[in-house]
This record gives structure tokens, C-alpha cells and sequence, in this order.
């Protein structure tokens, strides 16, 4: 993964947003992956068109009282999680 | 089609159930023990209640969507790609924003589902037709899960969602769902309930839907209870038996409520009665894990999870059943007060 892949919800999953949790449910494997409040947020962020790591850090900067080295290495992990279960979509940018 | 059977399944009216002379048998092991024509006199609600859920029926909205069954050696053909789910020997096949294909693996029940006219044909073939010793005779399976899809499927395009779950109403007039696997304890809840003062909704199937004020309704499918062998003994066996749940307290029926919060019971006899918090994102997902049809067609599936989102948004407990309260309500109320539902 680079900074140069933006990213977007797959067609596939189906997010509920409970309590500051979240848990997203992929249509085609049936297979479910449970968000904590920081991943949720992530989600959200990514259900609101920001799909760049950089631009996702920033999110999570914005919100909790993280660092952008702590926050941009969840963001990085957690994309790498979604990807691998495929709810979401990487697209490398020209 | 000459109809011998037509009735209400909705208690708005909006979804109605047909069959022929010939398989009205089988419809009726699967058909829920409703009032005969949509709302029944008795269970009029009550407009000096503020409580009562039931919401107006709009005359200008009949009957939106229909089940059809009909006896024909005429079943669909199965198709060539993969099924998109399957319930039981039931495969299902959603075209995507248009309908279904329904089929046993035997052939002996199939169908389509129609998304745009919201009506599903079921045809049955004579010998899935004839009468079976006991509604529950695993040759009755076919017929059995094949109407369960169709109207599942049916009732997700409405905006409404069919749960494999028991529901209660507490003293305060609002109903907890009971979400578990079959001997999870749903049926042994819901008749203590009852016999501490509660009133029930049903104790195996529900249909929820939204109210005008956001809020979730809860309305019945019941049918005969199926109560574990050994709960007049206070005894956990494993195997049930049909019993008529007015035995354990007449009149308590409600055809509907609104939803406080859930309940995920499951029997652990050698440990004490206990009811603990579950976290909302488990809930959601316990929920959905019941009733595999609810997220199948992608075209309302978010619909439906927001419908679902709502439902698990109160109070949700793990209700832990011991030995202790087989036959003390009293024990399994406090345990339940204990973890906020009353």
C-alpha cells in the first residue's frame, strides 16, 4: 500500500453504525468484521469520500487525542485488514 | 386460481397468503395463528392508548403484496448459476432488482418471486401436496421453508424484516425480542413470562417493521409452542413437545408492540441466572446471524440493516438460564430487572 492508493467502501459490505461502534457485513462472504470507535470513525470517513491515508490520518488527528505517527500507522493497518476481507476498494491515483 | 384459502398475514393487511384446495393443508402447518381477516374486531386498538402501536390501515392501501400457492406438477426448472442462499432444501436465486427463483432440491415446491408486482407464485406438486402425520414431519420441510423465504424476501421489499425470534411484552407495555438458536431457551422464557404476568407476541416468529415515529413495531407470527419435554419438571431434555400456549394463560396474546430492546437467551443449567450487557454491534450481528435471509437481496439490504440497527438501539442482554429459575419466575424477573428489562 502507498500514499498514492485512495480508497472506497466495497458494494459488497453493509455498515451499521451502533453506539460508536460499527460492524460491517460483506454481502458475499456472509463474514462479519466488528469496528471499534476509531475504526468506525475511519469508516465513516470513508463512507464520506475521503479515501487517502494522509486524508484519513488527518480525520482521526481531528477527532482523538492521537498522534499522526499513531494514527497514520492504524490507518495503514486497518486499511490492509479491509482490503484483505474485501470491504473496501483500493484504486492506485494517475 | 379458486382460492380455498386467503388470509391476512399483516396486521395492516398489506400482505396476504392464497391457496388452492388442493394444498391448503400444507399451507396451513406453515400459516401463523392469526385472526381470521386481517385486524380482528377483539384486537381493535385502542385510540385512548397511547401505547397501542397499531397504526391506521390506510384504505387507500390494499393488500400491496401477495403469496400465491397452487398444486401443479408444473415446478420451475432449477437454474444453472449458483443459488444466493439457502434455507433448509429450499435454494433461492435473486435476480437482482427483479425477483426470485424458488426451489426445493427435490422439485417438489419452486417458484418466482415478482419484486415489481411484490407477488410470489409457489406451485406444489401432488405428492409434496398430501397431508403429513404432524406439521413438523420433515416431508412438510419443503413447503415449510419455501413460504418462509417467499415471504421473508417479500417482507424485506415492503421495508419490514421477518426474525427467527420470540417476543414478550413486560408490564410497561413495550415488547423484548428473544434472539437465539433453536433450545436456546425462547420458548421456556416466554411461557415463565407469561406465567409471571407477561404478555406475548409470539414465540418463534416476528415481523418488524418502523413506526411513523421512527420507533420499531414488533408483530406476531405465532403458532404452537414447542416446549422442552421436561419443563413441567423443571428439567432441560432436548425434546419438545406442541402445547397451546393460551394453557398458560389466556387472553394474553398482543398482535403487536413496540420494541424496548432484546434478549439473547441461552441455557446453562449448572450456573446461576444472570443477565449481563451486550454490546450494540454484537447484538446486530447475533441478530442477523438468526435469520440468514435478511441481507440477501442487495437491493434493500441497507433498508433493512438500518430497520435492524433500530431494533438492537435499546437495552440488550445475554440472558444467561439456570437450573435456578426452571421454576421460580420470580428468579428469572429479578434477573432481568437486574439487566434493565421490566
Amino acid at each position: 500500500m502507498s500514499s498514492e492508493v485512495t480508497y472506497a467502501p466495497s458494494t459488497d459490505a453493509i455498515a451499521a453504525q451502533l453506539e460508536g461502534e460499527a460492524v460491517l457485513l460483506h454481502l458475499g462472504t456472509r463474514q462479519y468484521f466488528r469496528l471499534n470507535e476509531t475504526a468506525a470513525e475511519v469508516w465513516a470517513a470513508l463512507e464520506a469520500g475521503v479515501g487517502d491515508p494522509p486524508g484519513l490520518t488527518d480525520w482521526l488527528c481531528e477527532r482523538f487525542d492521537v498522534t499522526p505517527e499513531v494514527a497514520g500507522a492504524e490507518v495503514v493497518r486497518l486499511l490492509g485488514e479491509l482490503e484483505e476481507r474485501g470491504l473496501v476498494t483500493a484504486v492506485a491515483s494517475s | 386460481m379458486t382460492a380455498a384459502l386467503d388470509r391476512a398475514l399483516l396486521e395492516d393487511g398489506t400482505l396476504r397468503i392464497v391457496a388452492d384446495a388442493a394444498t391448503e393443508t400444507q399451507v396451513g402447518y406453515w400459516l401463523p395463528r392469526l385472526p381470521a381477516d386481517g385486524v380482528d374486531p377483539a384486537d381493535s386498538p385502542d385510540p385512548a392508548d397511547p401505547t397501542d402501536p397499531t397504526d391506521p390501515t390506510d384504505p387507500t392501501d390494499p393488500a400491496r403484496a401477495a403469496i400465491e400457492v397452487r398444486l401443479s406438477d408444473d415446478v420451475v426448472e432449477r437454474p444453472e448459476s449458483p443459488p444466493t442462499m439457502a434455507i433448509g432444501p429450499v435454494e433461492g436465486w435473486i435476480h437482482g432488482t427483479d425477483g426470485v427463483t424458488l426451489r426445493a432440491r427435490d422439485g417438489s415446491v419452486g417458484g418466482a418471486i415478482d419484486f415489481v408486482a411484490l407477488e410470489a407464485t409457489l406451485s406444489v406438486t401432488p405428492d409434496a401436496a398430501r397431508p403429513v402425520a404432524t406439521p413438523h414431519d420433515p416431508r412438510n420441510a419443503a413447503v415449510h421453508c419455501a413460504l418462509t423465504l417467499a415471504s421473508a424476501l417479500l417482507l424485506n421489499r415492503m421495508g419490514r424484516a421477518l426474525l427467527h425470534a420470540a417476543a414478550v411484552v413486560g408490564p410497561g407495555g413495550r415488547a423484548w425480542l428473544l434472539v437465539g438458536d433453536a433450545f436456546a431457551g425462547k420458548t421456556t422464557t416466554t411461557v415463565n413470562l407469561i406465567q409471571a404476568g407477561w404478555d406475548w407476541v409470539s414465540d418463534d416468529s416476528v415481523v418488524l417493521r418502523r413506526a411513523e415515529d421512527g420507533s420499531v413495531v414488533v408483530e406476531g407470527w405465532p403458532r404452537v409452542f414447542h416446549l422442552d419435554r421436561g419443563y413441567h419438571a423443571g428439567e432441560s431434555t432436548g425434546t419438545r413437545d406442541a402445547v397451546d400456549p393460551a394453557s398458560f394463560g389466556p387472553g394474553r396474546w398482543r398482535r403487536s408492540a413496540r420494541v424496548a430492546g432484546v434478549v439473547f437467551p441461552r441455557v446453562e443449567a449448572d450456573h446461576p441466572t444472570l443477565a449481563t450487557s451486550v454490546p450494540a454491534a454484537d447484538a446486530f450481528a447475533r441478530v442477523v446471524r438468526q435469520s440468514p435471509w435478511l441481507l440477501a437481496d442487495r437491493t434493500v439490504a441497507r433498508d433493512v440493516a438500518a430497520l435492524l440497527t433500530a431494533a438492537v438501539s435499546g437495552p440488550r442482554v445475554h440472558l444467561r438460564l439456570g437450573r435456578d429459575c426452571y421454576r421460580d419466575t420470580a428468579r428469572l424477573l429479578d434477573a432481568l430487572a437486574a439487566g434493565g428489562v421490566a
